[in-house]
Parts: C-alpha cells; sequence; structure tokens
C-alpha cells in the first residue's frame, strides 16, 4: 500500500463536521417544511386529481343516477347466454375503445386467485380490448407499503391496486382512494351492464360510512376449519376417541374438544393434532391470526354482525369512544376473554409440528397439503391448492366447517372469525383511473365469474354462489360452498372493522407483542395487558381522538 | 512527477458527479426524516432531536446493536482460526491445494439472497437435512424457530460457510508474502513447528490477520439479506440485527423517521470501523 | 513418516471440503425434487431429475425475463463503473488535488454505508426523478457502491505500476490521454478485468435496491425476483433451488477466474 491512501486525524474530523453540517442542513430544511402545508398539498392535489378525473366527457352523456343499476339487473344472469356474452363482450370492445394500446399496471398480493387473474383473465382482457397489463405481484407486507407510498406521495405508478379489506379503514380515514361510487355516477357509461353491486354479497366492508364503494371485491375467502375427513370418519379411530374421551368424534364446536381432538391425534413424527393458519415465528401474520381468529372465536370485542356502529371492535378490541384497548376504559385487549384466546393459542402450539414458532402461513398450509396435520383454522385461499392431488395428499381427504369458539366468552350475535375479502381499489392518483374501474369490474363481470368461481373456489357474487353449477365442486373442495350459502353463517365471518384507519402500524404492534408471548418472555395475561397498553399508545401517536 | 500532466478535477469529477448523485441528497433527505415524527401515511411533524433521544432511551435499538456485535465476535472467533488453519494447510502452491482452493471458495460469491436460502432448506425442521440427522444421531431438537441460541448460531454458521474462504485467501496471500529465508535458517537451528508458528508464521501474517479482521467486522455488522431470508428477527429477537431492525421500522412499522435517525447513527458507526481500517492499511 | 499436523491438516480440509459442499449438493438435489417430495420430508437422493423446475418459472413464467435484466443490468453497471473508475483512479494515484484524501475517504464510506439506511429516500427520490422500475435507475443506483470500488482496485493497480513509464511517455511528447490508451489501459488490462468480474458479480448479487426500486418484469433483476417469490403465499421451494441454481451460476464460473485475486479486491488492495 502507498502512503497516498492514508488518511489522518485531520480529515477524519473534517469528515464527521462535515456529515453534522449535513445534518443541521436537513433539520433547517425539516423546520421551513410546515407539517400543515403537506397535509394541504396532499389535500389539495386529492381535489384537483378527482376532479380532473371527471372532467373528460362526462358532462355529455346525461344520465339519471341509478339508472345503470337497475339496467344490470335484468342481465344478472350466471352463466349468461352465449348471446348475451357476445353482446357484454362488443360492449367491452366499444366502452375501452379510447385506451386501446395503452397499458395498465396492477400492484397485487402473489395469491392463488391473482395467479388466476393473471394466466386466465388478464389474457382474456387483453384480447379483448387491447390493453396490456404490467402485473406487480408481491407479498402482503410490500403490497402495502409500495401502495402506501404511492399514494401519500401521488407519483402514480399503480393503474389499480388490490389488497385486502383490511385497507379501506385506512383509504375511508386518508381519503386515498376513487369514490367509486361517484365514479359511477358520472360516467355511467363505463359502468358494465353485467355489474350490479346488489349482487355483491360481501360489500357491506368494503364501503364508507356514506355506503359509497372504495374497493370492488374480487374474492371472498373465509378462514374456516379445515379438517381430515378421513381420519375424522375412520371406524377406528371413532370407537377409540369416544372410549378416551367420552364424546363422539366430529368437527368440535369448542376450543376445548379442538384441544382434546388434537391431543388424540398427536402421533409425532408423522402425524400432528394441529396447526394454525399462520405460524408462529415473530412476524405480521402472528398478528393477523390473533385479530382474525383467536381474539374473536374467543369473545373479545362487542357484538354485532353489521360492518358499522359498533362501539367496541371485534376481533380488535379496541373502544372507538375512548380510542382505547384497555378495559378501564372500554377496551377489550387486556381483559379475560383476550388472556384466554393467547393462553389457547399457546396451549394448541404444543400440538402443532416442530418448527411452527418458525414459520408463517406459506409453511403451515404445507404442512396441511404434506398430510402432516389433523385439523386446522386456515384460510380457505388454499383449498384449491389442498384439493390438488399433484401438489397436495390430502386431496379428497378433507372437509371444512365453521370455526371453534370458547364455551366461556364467546356469545352468539359475537362474530366467529374473519372473511378475506380482498378487491380492487384505484388510488387517487392512478394514471387511468377510468381504466382501473374498468378491470376491476370485468374481473367478476358475469363473463368470467363462473369460471373463476370453478377453479379457484371463491366468488363475490350471490348469482354465482348459488348457481347449481357450483354442486359438483362443492365435495372437491371440502363442502365450502354449502358453507357460506347460508346467510347466517356469512354473517359471522366478518372483514376487518372499517374503523381501523392504520392497520400497518398497528399490526406491528399487536405482533411484536405477541411474539413475547409466543417465546414465553411474558404469560398471556402480562402480553394482554402490556398489548393492550402499547396499542393505546400507538393509537394516540398516530392522532387518534384518545379519550384517556 | 513535478508538473499536473492534466487537470485532476476533470478525471475526478465524473465519478464524483455519478456517486454524489446517490449519496448526497438520500443523505440530507434522511437527515430531514430524522428531524420528522413520520409515520408513512402520517403528515410529518417537526420534533428536532426527539428519534435521536428515542434512539439513546430505545432498548430494542441498543439489544440489536449489541446483538450485532456479539454475531460479529461469534462469526470472528469462528472464521479466523479457521481461515488461519486452512491457509497453512493450504499455502503451498501445488496443483492439488489450488483445485481444492477453488473448491473452497466457492460460496464466496454466490448472492447473500441465495445463500439465506440455501440455509433455510438446510435447516428447516420438517425437511431440512440438519435437524433431521441432528435428531437421528444425537436425539437432538434443532429449531431455529423455538430456540433464540439456535437461531443465532445458525446466522454465524451461515456467515461462516459463506465468508471463511475470504479469510482463508486473504491468508493465503499473506503466508506467500513471508520470505522464505526465516524458514530455512530455523529449519537449520531445530526449532519446533510450534515456534517456527509462533516466531516467523504469525508474525509475518499480522496484517493480513488485521485486514481481514475489520473487514470482516464491517461486513458482519451489515449483515442483512441472508438473515432477512432465515429468521427475520428471530425468537426473543436473537437475530434482530441492526440492519434488520431499521428495515423491519421501515416496512412493518412504518416510522420513517425513527429509521432515518438509526441510518444515520449506523452508518457513523460504520465510517468510524472504516477509518480505523484505513489506519491500519496505511501503517503498513 | 506421516507427521502429526499431515494428518489433521488432511483431516481439516477434507471436514471443510464437505461443510462447503453439503449446502451446495442440497441445493441442487432439491431443485430437482417435486413439490410434493419437498414438503414431504428429508430425501438424501431424488428419485428422479425434475427439469420442469428450470423450465416452468423460467419460460413459461416471469422469471427468464428477471433473468435477462440481471444480465443488462450487471453488463451496464460494468460500463458505467469502468471509465469515470479508471480516471478517478488515476488522479487519486498519481495527481495532486486539494482534499484529494478526503474525497478517496469519502468515497469509501459510500462504498460501506450499509444500504438499509437509505432505502426511504431512494424511494422518493427515484419516483420523482421517474427513475422508479427502471433499468437505468437501478444501474445508477448500483454505482453507489461499484464506482467507489473499481476506484480503490484500481489505485491500488496504478500504484504498483512504476511512475517512469509514464514519464518516458511524456518525453516522447505524448499528450495524457494518448498516454493513458497507449501505455496505462494495456498496462492495467489485468486489472480492468479484474475489477469488471467484481463489478459485474456485485451487481448481480445485489437484493435491496433491486426488490424495492423496480416491480415489473420490464427491470426487475433475478435477486428481487427471487425474493418475492419467496415471500409469496404458496412458494414451490425446488423452483426456488432452481431459480437460485442458475443465479449462482455466472458466479461460480467466475469463482474460477478471480480466485487469485479475490483477496486483493475484497481488501481494496490492501493484500496482495
Amino acid at each position: 500500500m502507498s502512503g497516498e491512501g492514508k488518511v489522518n486525524r485531520r480529515t477524519w474530523l473534517q469528515t464527521v463536521a462535515a456529515a453534522i453540517a449535513g445534518i443541521a442542513v436537513g433539520a433547517a430544511v425539516g423546520w421551513y417544511s410546515k407539517p400543515a402545508k403537506v397535509l394541504e398539498k396532499i389535500i389539495t392535489s386529492t381535489v384537483t386529481k378527482s376532479t380532473t378525473v371527471t372532467a373528460p366527457g362526462a358532462a355529455t352523456t346525461v344520465t339519471v343516477p341509478g339508472a345503470a343499476t337497475t339496467v344490470t339487473k335484468t342481465v344478472t344472469t350466471v352463466p349468461p347466454t352465449p348471446a348475451m356474452a357476445e353482446k357484454l363482450r362488443e360492449w367491452w370492445r366499444k366502452v375501452t375503445e379510447p385506451w386501446r394500446g395503452k397499458r395498465i399496471k396492477i400492484l397485487a398480493q402473489a395469491w392463488e386467485p391473482n395467479y388466476y387473474l393473471r394466466d386466465v383473465v388478464g389474457p382474456k382482457w387483453e384480447k379483448l380490448t387491447g390493453i396490456k397489463i404490467d402485473w406487480e405481484l408481491t407479498s402482503n407486507e410490500l403490497v402495502m407499503e409500495k401502495e402506501i407510498m404511492d399514494m401519500e406521495k401521488g407519483t402514480g405508478i399503480y393503474t389499480v391496486t388490490y389488497d385486502d379489506q383490511d385497507m379501506v379503514g385506512t383509504w375511508i380515514r386518508k381519503k386515498w382512494v376513487i369514490d367509486i361510487t361517484k365514479l359511477m355516477e358520472e360516467r355511467p357509461e363505463l359502468v358494465e351492464p353485467g355489474f350490479d353491486p346488489n349482487d355483491i354479497f360481501c360489500l357491506d366492508y368494503c364501503v364508507d360510512p356514506r355506503g359509497h364503494i372504495l374497493t370492488i371485491p374480487a374474492e371472498y375467502y373465509p378462514k374456516t376449519y379445515v379438517y381430515r375427513s378421513d381420519l375424522f370418519e375412520s371406524p377406528d379411530e371413532k370407537k377409540a376417541f369416544k372410549s378416551k374421551y367420552g364424546y363422539d368424534l366430529e368437527p368440535p364446536r369448542y376450543w376445548d374438544q379442538v384441544h382434546d381432538i388434537a391431543e388424540f391425534f398427536t402421533r409425532p413424527p408423522d402425524l400432528y393434532g394441529w396447526i394454525n393458519a399462520c405460524g408462529a415465528k415473530a412476524h405480521e401474520a402472528l398478528g393477523f391470526d390473533f385479530f382474525e381468529t383467536w381474539f374473536p372465536s374467543c369473545g373479545v370485542g362487542g357484538e354485532g354482525l353489521s360492518p358499522y356502529n359498533r362501539k367496541l371492535l371485534p376481533g380488535w378490541g379496541i373502544n372507538t369512544e375512548t380510542w382505547s384497548a384497555r378495559t378501564e376504559y372500554g377496551g377489550a385487549l387486556d381483559s379475560e376473554a383476550a388472556v384466554k384466546a393467547i393462553d389457547w393459542f399457546l396451549k394448541l402450539l404444543k400440538f402443532a409440528p416442530p418448527g411452527i414458532k418458525g414459520w408463517i402461513y406459506v409453511e403451515c398450509a404445507e404442512q396441511v397439503a404434506a398430510g402432516r396435520v389433523t385439523q386446522t383454522v386456515t384460510y380457505t385461499q388454499f383449498l384449491s391448492t389442498f384439493a390438488n392431488p399433484k401438489v397436495s395428499k390430502i386431496a379428497g381427504k378433507f372437509k371444512v366447517a365453521m370455526p371453534p369458539v370458547d364455551r366461556e366468552y364467546w356469545t352468539p350475535f359475537k362474530p366467529i372469525g374473519y372473511a378475506d375479502i380482498s378487491g380492487y381499489c384505484i388510488p387517487w392518483c392512478s394514471p387511468n383511473p377510468e381504466l382501473g374501474f374498468l378491470w376491476s369490474q370485468f374481473v367478476i363481470s358475469p363473463l368470467n365469474e363462473l369460471d373463476r368461481a370453478k377453479s379457484i373456489n371463491t366468488t363475490v357474487r350471490t348469482s354465482v354462489l348459488m348457481s347449481p353449477e357450483l354442486d359438483p365442486l362443492n365435495a372437491k373442495f371440502g363442502g365450502i360452498f354449502t358453507m357460506i350459502r347460508d346467510p347466517i353463517a356469512q354473517k359471522y365471518f366478518i372483514g376487518t372493522p372499517l374503523e381501523v384507519g392504520d392497520y400497518a402500524p398497528l399490526l406491528y404492534v399487536f405482533y411484536t407483542e405477541l411474539a413475547k408471548a409466543v417465546s414465553g418472555e411474558l404469560t398471556p395475561k402480562e402480553c394482554a395487558k402490556e398489548l393492550a397498553k402499547e396499542i393505546d399508545a400507538k393509537l394516540k401517536e398516530l392522532g387518534y381522538p384518545v379519550k384517556w | 512527477m513535478g508538473r499536473q500532466v492534466i487537470n485532476p478535477w476533470l478525471l475526478f469529477l465524473p465519478a464524483f458527479i455519478i456517486v454524489g448523485f446517490n449519496s448526497f441528497i438520500p443523505t440530507f433527505y434522511a437527515a430531514y426524516l430524522a428531524t420528522q415524527k413520520y409515520t408513512l401515511g402520517v403528515p410529518s411533524i417537526f420534533i428536532g432531536y426527539d428519534n435521536f433521544f428515542h434512539l439513546m432511551f430505545d432498548p430494542i435499538f441498543w439489544d440489536s446493536l449489541s446483538k450485532g456485535f456479539a454475531f460479529v465476535f461469534a462469526c470472528l472467533v469462528i472464521e479466523i482460526p479457521l481461515g488461519l488453519a486452512l491457509a497453512l494447510a493450504l499455502h503451498r502452491d501445488t496443483r492439488v491445494n489450488r483445485v481444492i482452493r477453488t473448491i473452497l471458495s466457492t460460496p464466496l460469491l454466490i448472492p447473500p439472497l441465495v445463500v439465506g436460502s440455501i440455509w433455510l432448506l438446510m435447516v428447516r425442521p420438517d425437511i431440512g437435512p440438519i435437524p433431521y440427522i441432528l435428531r437421528k444421531l444425537f436425539n437432538l431438537n434443532y429449531d431455529i424457530g423455538t430456540s433464540p441460541f439456535q437461531a443465532f448460531f445458525t446466522t454465524v454458521l451461515m456467515d461462516v460457510w459463506h465468508w471463511t474462504p475470504f479469510v482463508f485467501l486473504v491468508l493465503v496471500a499473506a503466508r506467500a508474502s513471508i520470505p522464505p529465508e526465516p524458514y530455512e535458517s530455523a529449519m537449520v537451528d531445530g526449532a519446533s513447528s510450534w515456534d517456527i508458528f509462533r516466531y516467523i508464521t504469525l508474525p509475518g501474517m499480522k496484517y493480513g490477520i488485521m485486514i481481514a479482521f475489520l473487514i470482516r467486522m464491517m461486513d458482519a455488522l451489515k449483515i442483512f439479506d441472508e438473515v432477512w431470508v432465515l429468521t427475520a428477527e428471530g425468537p426473543k429477537k436473537a437475530t434482530n440485527y441492526l440492519s434488520i431492525y431499521i428495515v423491519k421500522t421501515a416496512l412493518s412499522e412504518l416510522d420513517m423517521g425513527y429509521c432515518a435517525a438509526m441510518s444515520l447513527f449506523f452508518l457513523y458507526i460504520v465510517i468510524i470501523i472504516t477509518f480505523i481500517t484505513l489506519k491500519v492499511m496505511a501503517r503498513r | 513418516m506421516v507427521s502429526w499436523e499431515k494428518v489433521s491438516s488432511r483431516i481439516l480440509v477434507g471436514l471443510m471440503l464437505i461443510f462447503i459442499l453439503f449446502p451446495l449438493y442440497w441445493l441442487i438435489i432439491t431443485s430437482f425434487k417435486t413439490r410434493l417430495e419437498v414438503i414431504g420430508g428429508v430425501v438424501f437422493l431424488p428419485h428422479k431429475l425434475n427439469l420442469i423446475n428450470y423450465y416452468r418459472p423460467l419460460f413459461e413464467d416471469v422469471y427468464g425475463a428477471y433473468l435477462r435484466n440481471s444480465f443488462i443490468l450487471s453488463i451496464a453497471e460494468v460500463a458505467i463503473c469502468l471509465p469515470p473508475g479508471i480516471l478517478a483512479a488515476y488522479a487519486f494515484s498519481r495527481l495532486k488535488f486539494k482534499a484529494d484524501n478526503h474525497f478517496l475517504f469519502w468515497f469509501l464510506t459510500n462504498r460501506m454505508a450499509p444500504p438499509a439506511a437509505f432505502l426511504i429516500p431512494y424511494w422518493v427520490l427515484y419516483t420523482y426523478l421517474n427513475l422508479f422500475d427502471t433499468l437505468h435507475g437501478l444501474i445508477i443506483i448500483n454505482s453507489i457502491g461499484n464506482l467507489p470500488f473499481t476506484i480503490w482496485v484500481l489505485k491500488g493497480f496504478i500504484d504498483a505500476i512504476p511512475r517512469e513509464v509514464e514519464e518516458a511517455a511524456y518525453i516522447d511528447g505524448y499528450t495524457f490521454w494518448q498516454m493513458l490508451r497507449r501505455i496505462l489501459l494495456p498496462l492495467l488490462k489485468p486489472a480492468i478485468a479484474v475489477s469488471a468480474l467484481f463489478v459485474f458479480i456485485f451487481t448481480w448479487n445485489e437484493m435491496l435496491f433491486a426488490s424495492l426500486l423496480t416491480t415489473s418484469p420490464a427491470a426487475m433483476p433475478l435477486t428481487g425476483g427471487l425474493l418475492h417469490y419467496m415471500s409469496q403465499i404458496w412458494v414451490n421451494w425446488s423452483e426456488i433451488a432452481a431459480l437460485s441454481v442458475v443465479a449462482n451460476i455466472p458466479v461460480i464460473i467466475a469463482i474460477y477466474f478471480l480466485q487469485k485475486h479475490i483477496a486483493t479486491a475484497l481488501t481494496f488492495g490492501a493484500v496482495r
């Protein structure tokens, strides 16, 4: 090494001084850009953007709002007759004419349903309209991060984004997505004759308080109990179970029964009695699992099966009057029910395959597909994978049932579980909001909906759900359609409460605190207490009108 | 050379502009963010140095920093002696040794992400061969999701797999630079092999060891990709190294202001170590 | 007589070879297994060689495009880093100018900076400049580490060339540029080749920026795509293994050529 590369002490001091000066400059810049200004900027840009959206051509056609819906009712026959289908195709060709040759960019989660859209519905759309689609399929967290970045800065990268209904509360709070009801009124010519909001059964969780649509749902997957029917129905197992526990082996109603069954079927290393949907890794998924399954089914949170006007948010245990999760201020996250939920989770974890504490939903679903577990409460997204003998050992050997509840704390009219309702929303800064709207209608258009339901076991339209054409598939998918056809069962699966406005930061608190219970640092009681405390602190930090 | 044949600034500027574009704007922006209370999606508020105060009293931050240094220490304690032993075993420039050296250096340039996925497949309790063999042979439960120590140890093992070849190659080069004369005279004097190692080899390789030590220290402190894929924060935050904590703060908690403050702090630590490294390099 | 040292060193080398090679063996056989075989348990020898795991992602999915992007990106990165790198390295090695040592140090700190530190600033900057999700944006950002690397390594090599060679050229009436082209570059050829290969590999391996600043098959390189694949809801491990093997191929080829220079390059010329 020659001497020229050396750095003496003065050089070092000067570099540090320069860096400190840099920070000072940054701080000064920070001081000058006042927060109010930023807020103002976002609001004004929202306003200008949404007016420009509706400007071209809106005034030329005069249509009575609501006329579009009346038209649609007459054609919602699924599947459409060939003549109707041809008419619809013609409509699609005509309506997308002005955008032919354009591209749309879709940000979506990498789920099986989106692969289906990319591989089957997307090409159909491209052929019909001549508009190319750029897909970006990525993980849940990255979808959230990227769309918030995009919408907050107003960069306008994505035409339309696809995510869980979890975010609708955020959209309500921030007003970052285009109000689709308004768009439909202003541009009735863009509403597909087959599009009918009344036909979408899970729309309740995709609207703002005025009932305006913010997200057009594209999938509805309740999180249900899934069990190995071959084991449950084997006479030997039944007899052995009855003699050991004194009651019949059948899909359980209560968590203590789940515990018995898990104990009975735990025969390592080839068979384990239980696995939960999301594993127990210190990861966002742990948070999902709790406010989707464990807290609601143990009765954390208030009664009420409709999405609005709940004082106490089910699953989240947050009181919306005081904005507190602590019991002394009307919350429920440190209630006995919550402690019980954490307790059940930990008790059942003992019967899960080893390694569960390093896993999330990916690996958990693999365990089920590998035939290594007897029962689980999991996302029904996985059913089409479980039913595929090429990648699963349990094809034809599983059934679904309603999720179990806690015997003590859960009472009727409290939600039992979660329905993963996901759909398309249009960012306010979308480069082509009209195309985003058209694409989200196309996904659930009568042209596609039945085929989609058949291959990926989901639909959002009552007319399709009730269609007898789905009956033959019912057995293959473990009876999922029978279950969600029941309007009451449907009600017991709720989406994320729409009052939850900052999903991601709250989720972070949930999973970091619950991970401490999983690793044994805190007892369930301490964990519930700390969770409630931390959630309160976060709510205050995020600027909710806390009253405590 | 007495005269400047060309204006040095002219030669220097293109590189300066490219790196400067990448370096100055983000650094200043990070400095700006560090002064804000800014959760992504919530309008930011100027809070001055609060983020740095928070950092000073954030137990998780200090925990992750000390875990990071523990990781560095564990890696170095294994890698340097192992690399030294291998270098001494293979330093002779024979054909066989050259082939073995090439094989041993295979992991060195593999993308860190792929290293992470390789080890993920190796240590998964249900499908990984390592837990399988340990269970069959020693009836030992190996589960990086449950045991904080095993999670930590697995990241160290992964780093040893990935980077021992680097230490080894540096030390081979250092060994090659020792002239043969001292060894010859030691042989004549009948010195024991330990004495030869202690009084000739080790002093001769001191500089190489130092360099390997410092550069490994810098890289190990920054470790991200592999651990992110393998365990992320791990049980009881056992592998929550600083990079992981920073990215988690940005991607999960969405607390951008605090993330920026931690980033700047981290940057200073790295700059200090870089500076020490250069000092050592220049002393030669 | 076989000495104790010889035996123990043989054993050590043998164990090390197993330790180094077994994970690679495991990766390769995983890439040949079917999905069910992988999740079914531990199998040390696959029943048959299943090439579909290579075929499907590369030819029926977007990963072929990602692979192409990786190649374009890495080659372009070499092209953008070498010319300024050579010039600056010469300036630092041979010429004196104000604060040159500061700048040299500053370059190195950029190389050493933890990339996680500047994710958010880069995101904002790149979306404003319309560089988001473009290959050229990724090329520019990768140069933050690679250009300082080039400068430091080439500076070491230039330092080793005797100054008399250049001075003789100037006495013959060469201008600087003539000297550079006819004398210096030919002398530096091996050094340039080495740094080019390293820049190629570093760019090939970079993951964090790739996964956050690009999104579409038009710009995303293989490492970013691989991370996205791994964070999906339903993962096919054998395809991940296959793609990992594909990502390793250029690197392992490069090792063969670079083995002698790795120590020099990764220590920024401190050891040679």
